[in-house]
């Protein structure tokens, strides 16, 4: 059974009157302890798809299922108990400001009515997974972004998630930080065996951390499944222009020039 | 300046505090929750609720639309319902209240749509119910904005005390009010209007300081 089962989902906005797809009849399995990429352009309803795996957005039409649950069923209460179970990290970290970095990581284990003594032991535990145990006392807005994230992902990590959504995580990273996180995430990987989903533009960050990958285009799924399948032999437009890129950016960034075809 | 007059001052700043922070803290009492459930139902609330945001909407801009003075005079006979009598501190703290409540709840409001929706998406994903989010995640992000309207507020009811002194209200601007317009002895008026500045600042500062010593957002270290 897949871990996380999205079947046929459709997302519609109504924006005064007019209806906009954002996604339309999306299929997807996630197995557990995968690390899955879902990339797109900007646009595409990438954020709104990973939004759908924990119900931040309701699909219009379809279901998601996770562990085999399906989330449309769920009471608030219940869809509230499912959502602490799933950690979720974000482009721009969402750091409570006024909590230092220990209380941003109890935050999660507060709101689950854990005592306070034992989330902050649970919590220093976390700080030193993501090596930042001298930093409990210190505020985010004293933070770089790369320890802002590592932040982050304590927090998203202490309810002992199965699943961690990430979406654009690096976006807002340097490259150096970039890999740096994307390593950390892989460490967490093997120790924990979570299953990871990851949000990105970045062809990059697919190749580098994912076995398998979801091509969104216009809301609809393009293609899916291995990377390196993918990577070798790009079947849609939408996989063909993004791997372009990839190859285009890996040549400049080698010292090597785009010529006219290339762009 | 004899000892009568030091008395009547005396008694005059105890009036004025007890007005003001009477009304503030019944204004906050009223308006807190208030500015909370117009955040909430807000076309970007947590909850939005167009017909009660609405509602909420339109008696905050008719009461803050009516002078003070006014308002004094218009809410008399509730006044006396409540308390008994239209005159005297106590009496004045219902007029106060109830042109305080509506700036509270703006104040309220305002300072809670500073905070980063995307934190608060953030402690949806971790399972927060919406209880939580207002007392754990609002009211704790906007803290510094909060105490900087409660310091405004404060401010502006002191004001406010003073100027129902026309009316008989009690406190400095009563005691302005007698001496300094109706018996032109502008000295003691001088010296009443000296203490409310003093009081004012006093306030001003204490607020001030609470708030940036609660904020964390932009501080280099501690």
């Amino acid at each position: 059974m897949s871990v996380i089962e999205i079947k046929n989902l459709t997302k519609r906005y109504e924006i005064e009157g007019n209806s906009v797809v954002a996604l339309q009849d999306i299929n997807l399995s996630i197995e557990a302890g995968e690390i899955y990429g879902i990339i797109g352009m900007s646009g595409a309803g990438k954020s709104t798809l990973v939004r759908s795996i924990n119900y931040l957005e309701k699909p219009t039409e379809g279901s998601v299922l996770i562990d085999g649950v399906n989330l449309t069923g769920l009471k608030e209460r219940e869809l509230r108990r499912m959502r602490s179970r799933i950690g979720m990290i974000f482009q721009s970290f969402h750091l409570l400001e006024q909590r230092s970095v220990l209380g941003n990581v109890c935050f999660p284990l507060e709101l689950a009515g854990v005592k306070k003594k034992e989330a902050r032991e649970r919590a220093r535990e976390l700080l030193s997974m993501v090596r930042l145990q001298d930093k409990e006392t210190a505020y985010p807005a004293q933070l770089s972004g790369g320890q802002k994230q590592r932040v982050a992902i304590a927090r998203a990590l202490a309810t002992n998630p199965r699943i961690l959504l990430c979406d654009e995580a690096t976006s807002a990273l340097d490259p150096q930080t970039t890999t740096a996180i994307l390593n950390l995430l892989k460490e967490i990987h093997e120790a924990l065996g979570i299953t990871i989903v990851i949000i990105t533009h970045q062809m990059s960050v697919v190749t580098s951390i994912c076995d398998k990958v979801a091509i969104i285009d216009g809301g609809k799924l393009a293609e899916s499944g291995r990377v390196k399948e993918i990577f070798a032999k790009p079947r849609s437009d939408a996989a063909k222009e993004l791997i372009s890129g990839e190859i285009s950016s890996y040549l400049s960034a080698n010292g090597f020039r785009h010529t006219e075809e290339q762009t | 300046m004899n000892e009568q007059v030091v008395m009547m001052l005396l008694e005059g700043i105890r009036d004025t505090l007890y007005m003001t922070i009477g009304s503030v803290l019944i204004g906050y009492a009223v308006g807190l929750p208030f500015g909370i459930g117009l955040y909430v139902t807000g076309k970007t609330g947590l909850h939005p609720q167009p017909l009660f945001y609405r509602a909420g909407d339109f008696i905050c801009n008719i009461i803050r639309s009516i002078p003070f003075l006014i308002l004094l005079i218009l809410l008399i006979p509730l006044t006396r319902l409540i308390v008994g009598k239209s005159y005297g501190s106590t009496a004045t703290i219902v007029p106060l209240v109830i042109c305080a409540a509506p700036y509270i709840a703006r104040v309220v409001e305002a300072a809670l749509q500073e905070v980063d929706t995307g934190v608060i998406e953030a402690a949806r994903a971790m399972g927060a119910s919406t209880v939580q989010i207002i007392f754990k995640v609002l009211l704790v992000e906007a803290r510094t904005s909060l105490i900087t309207g409660f310091t405004i507020t404060t401010g502006i009811l002191l004001g406010y005390s003073a100027m129902s002194g026309t009316v008989g209200g009690g406190g400095l601007g009563d005691i302005a009010v007698r001496y300094g317009y109706y018996r032109w002895q502008s000295d003691i008026m001088i010296i009443t209007v000296i203490l409310l500045i003093v009081i004012f600042q006093i306030i001003q500062m204490v607020g001030m300081r609470i708030a940036t010593g609660l904020d964390h957002r932009k501080r280099g270290g501690d």
